[in-house]
């Protein structure tokens, strides 16, 4: 959508009278073909040695007996590592170089902790020693000039940490949910009583803001056949930010489900595939828009080597980020891999890691943001030597069709809360008598 | 408004779901410490026949575990022990006057959190919040951590019943030593933790839900956590073990920390902490004392409104405020404001519970919950709202003002905020005046502050 459709839009529709400043900083961003990082992390520590197995390290058979993938299973993505066999669609990615795998990937401080882990990568530091308080992404953002009230959104119901610190973060939920149902007396009295408010107003002023700015997003349907689940809601959101011209620069997703003390690959196969199914229906949605587009897939660690007794595994230190975009030097496992045998291991248990997670977020600013000081976003950290990740900004790949994949039928018995609570015919009559409820003296 | 009526309107916001016109009069009549005597003493406080109603209405309460198995998974009911509840849960906590008890149980609701994500997590966790949770919930802490450890949810929630001496599964060491009790800088090592699973093999769960303890899957070789020597015994190892680390000053200070976020502040205050501290360590960790300590404290009677309110406190009170009478619209209604917020009950993903920070909770996604919700009750309780509907009686704007600030905003509104109601409806009709400044008032700035 270009600016005078936009306007046109609004006047459509009564969003504003005028059209606010950001309307006219969209012409400059759709001109110069903007690049868009999605950051989609996976809570609760993902089993690397199940996404991404080294089938060519003895000590994996050794160590995992009841849990290690079977080579008869896996999809080989080169001489030594397979793709968990329910990745059938990040396999289709990886086949068409449009996925890459840093494995061995993480802190290179062990911290096993869910909290304490999650709480270090989003705020672009190795240990919370010296903790900013502040998101990296949220920094880089903060940096950048100008932008519209749609260039950094979390698809969930808060600001993860890795944007805080960037005032301008949208909490959005799923989008179709986000609409103000207030006539407009109401608006205008809620955002003066705000103004009286100088913690809240901030805030205030931003849902009026994005409600007016989604519009537009809104009104798209749909793009691509994305699984049933609050991924595929989320994956489909971005990529309608994306479509719609909206300014979008940075998306945070969270996904969770992934600490598999037991019964691990009753979980995880579920799990793996609805990743997958979800990045590729994002790949066929976006069309030439993902040339542009960088997915990066981190968890907080990996998992212990070896199996617990529960068919689980238990925490451990080094994990495995997958890389996914038009922009992507992808078909490839990049990173050291230090192995698995006793004297490799980190604390004698876990894998080591051999890239530092901010490695692969500094390449990808420096190669397609057009990043060249990491002091500021990770708080004096300096990267190593690139290495060729992702391919230099201006080249895009040409985008072959690939196939939806076939769905897998994951069984399940989970259960989510309802939408809405039905009470299926109970009679609240007798509660409403009581006594206490009648606001009486309850004494 | 005097200093006395000024703290009083704090504590109620504090230790209650929201300051109204009744539990002011009520609190007014009684004084500050004699008030929260009061709360803290929840089974000598009448509740109007709430319980009983409840029960008559939600026939899961008095199952007892096989019954209410037989109900869930062989008459295929599989969500009802989550919906059953969820709706005591919201009904209590906006209608129960056991108000401060109700505080407690969500307190340790998430501090114990146990996600409710399946028919069998939500069959747990419904018998652990009747039999444990709130029977508990202003006990000794030592009750609660040994009751908990025990209890099949969170058997089952961090896989503790499948840990055995062969392969220990660490999942629930790990949590009870960073979240229910040290604390993430506790003093624990990885070694630690690994000792402590070690410890807890053989805790399990006999069907349909009570505990066991398999000995023939316990390890029985000699354990150190925390430098103490644990010599084998058998299931008394993990007793004394939680009654060491429930004794810890760090668990003093976690939980300590804990309860001061929650009634006081994001950031409490150091010495605030190390009096609670104090308390919790005198007392043997009992949570009356705790609580009446920081209650008390100069500090906190003085101290200013610094909570956001979190998405089901916003609710509770706004719907408290209007004195909505219940029914179907008021209890779907309070279930969406929980649903859009990302707060219902029992649900949150992860070990740690909901957060309790504004850092989280102020969000977009929140914040138009927030305005929607305002508007839509004042507009959908026009008729169940006895605060909305004796407004008529007032036909001058100043009149009516007065009225809404008495009902609606016991802290008194600024005089910004007047102006400004004054000056956005001056043109509305009386009635309809009402009604639109009832909304503006409840989704307000200073409303989302406690």
């Amino acid at each position: 959508m270009n600016r005078r459709e936009l306007l046109k839009w609004m006047a459509i529709s009564g969003a504003a009278a005028s059209a606010p400043g950001w309307v006219w900083a969209m012409d400059a961003s759709e001109g110069s073909h903007p690049e868009r990082l999605i950051v989609l992390f996976l809570r609760g520590g993902a089993d690397g040695l199940s996404l991404c197995a080294p089938l060519g390290d003895s000590a994996y058979f050794d160590r995992r007996p009841a849990l290690a993938i079977r080579e008869a299973d896996g999809l080989p993505l080169d001489a030594f590592f397979a793709l968990h066999p329910s990745a059938g669609s990040l396999k289709t990615l990886y086949d068409a170089q449009e996925l890459g795998v840093v494995h061995a990937a993480g802190l290179f401080t062990a911290e096993r902790s869910h909290f304490e882990a999650q709480a270090v990568m989003e705020q672009g530091i190795d240990s919370l020693d010296a903790a900013p308080g502040e998101g990296w992404l949220g920094r880089y953002l903060a940096s950048l000039n100008g932008g519209t009230p749609l260039q950094a959104v979390a698809l969930d119901k808060a600001v993860p940490l890795s944007m805080a610190g960037l005032g301008s973060a949208l909490a959005l939920g799923a989008i179709d949910d986000f609409s103000l149902a207030l006539d407009a007396r109401t608006r205008l009295a809620l955002a003066d009583l705000y103004r009286l408010d100088p913690l809240l107003d901030p805030t205030a002023q931003a849902v009026f803001d994005a409600a007016g700015a989604l519009g537009p997003v809104q009104a798209l349907p749909i793009g691509a056949d994305y699984p049933p689940s609050p991924l595929g809601t989320a994956l489909a959101d971005a990529a309608r930010l994306i479509k719609s011209g909206s300014g979008l620069k940075a998306a945070a997703i969270n996904t969770g489900g992934w600490d598999t003390h037991e019964s691990q690959n009753d979980e995880i196969a579920g799990l793996i595939a609805g990743l997958g199914d979800a990045l590729l229906a994002f790949r066929n949605d976006l069309g030439e828009e993902w040339a542009r587009t960088t997915v990066v897939v981190q968890t907080e660690f990996g998992r212990r080597v070896a199996e617990n007794a529960s068919a689980g595994t238990d925490h451990g230190h080094g994990g495995v980020m997958f890389l996914a975009g038009g922009t992507v030097n992808g078909g490839q496992v990049h990173g050291d891999w230090p192995g698995l045998h006793d004297s490799a291991l980190s604390d004698g248990q876990d894998l080591t890691v051999t890239t530092d997670y901010r490695q692969v977020f500094a390449e990808l600013l420096a190669t397609r943001f057009g990043v060249t000081d990491f002091a500021p976003i990770f708080n004096g950290w300096q990267p190593g030597p690139w290495q060729g990740l992702f391919l230099p900004a201006g080249e895009a790949a040409a985008l072959p069709a690939l196939g939806a994949p076939a769905r897998l039928a994951v069984p399940t018995e989970a259960w989510t809360p309802p939408a809405s609570l039905d009470l299926g015919g109970l009679s609240l009559d007798r509660l409403a008598a009581v006594r206490s409820i009648r606001s009486e003296s309850v004494r | 408004m005097s200093a006395a009526t000024t703290e009083l309107v704090r504590l109620v916001d504090r230790i209650t779901y929201g300051a109204n016109r009744g539990w002011m009069r009520l609190a007014e009549s009684m004084g500050y410490e004699a008030f929260i005597d009061w709360q803290l003493e929840p089974d000598r406080i009448d509740d109007g026949g709430l319980e009983s109603a409840l029960l008559e209405l939600l026939p899961t309460l008095s199952m007892d575990a096989a019954a209410l198995a037989r109900h869930i998974f062989e008459e295929q009911n599989f969500g009802a022990a989550q919906r059953d509840l969820t709706i005591a849960t919201l009904i209590r906590q906006i209608y129960s006057p056991r108000q401060l008890h109700e505080r407690m149980v969500e307190f340790w609701s998430d501090h114990f959190n146990v996600t409710m994500n399946s028919a069998a997590t939500g069959y747990f966790k419904f018998l652990e919040d009747r039999d444990l949770m709130r029977p508990l919930a202003l006990g000794r802490f030592e009750d609660l951590l040994q009751a908990d450890a025990r209890s099949p949810a969170m058997l089952f929630y961090l896989d503790n019943y499948l840990s055995t001496a062969d392969g220990p599964n660490e999942n629930y060491a790990r949590e009870m030593l960073e979240l229910h009790t040290l604390g993430v800088d506790g003093g624990y090592t990885e070694d630690d933790i690994k000792e402590t699973a070690r410890v807890f093999t053989g805790w399990t769960i006999r069907q349909p839900a009570s505990f066991f303890f398999a000995a023939g899957l316990h390890d029985y070789g000699t354990k150190t956590v925390l430098g103490q020597r644990f010599a084998p015994s058998g299931l008394s190892e993990g007793e004394a073990l939680l009654s060491m680390i429930a004794a810890h000053e760090s668990t003093a200070r976690h939980i300590a920390t804990k309860l001061c976020r929650r009634f006081v502040d994001d950031w409490p205050e150091p010495a605030l902490v190390d009096k609670v501290a104090q308390a919790f360590s005198d007392s043997d960790g009992d949570i009356r004392i705790t609580l009446k300590a920081l209650l008390m404290d100069a500090s906190v009677r003085a101290r200013l409104p610094m909570k956001l309110k979190r998405p089901n406190e916003f609710s509770a009170a706004a719907l408290r405020a209007l004195e909505a009478e219940l029914d179907a619209a008021v209890l779907t209604s309070h279930y969406d404001s929980l649903s859009a917020g990302g707060q219902l009950p029992f649900t949150w993903p992860a070990p740690n519970g909901y957060p309790d920070q504004r850092g989280y909770w102020q969000s977009t996604n929140g914040f138009l919950m927030r305005f929607n919700q305002a508007a839509r009750w004042t507009d959908a309780l026009a008729d169940r709202s006895p605060v909305l509907r004796e407004a008529a009686r007032f036909a001058s704007l100043d009149d009516q003002i007065d009225y809404l600030e008495q009902a609606l905003r016991p802290s008194g509104l600024s005089g910004e905020a007047r102006a400004l109601l004054k000056r956005y409806s001056r043109r509305l009709s009386p009635e309809g005046r009402l009604q639109a400044m009832a909304g503006w008032i409840l989704g307000s700035a200073e409303t989302q502050w406690r």
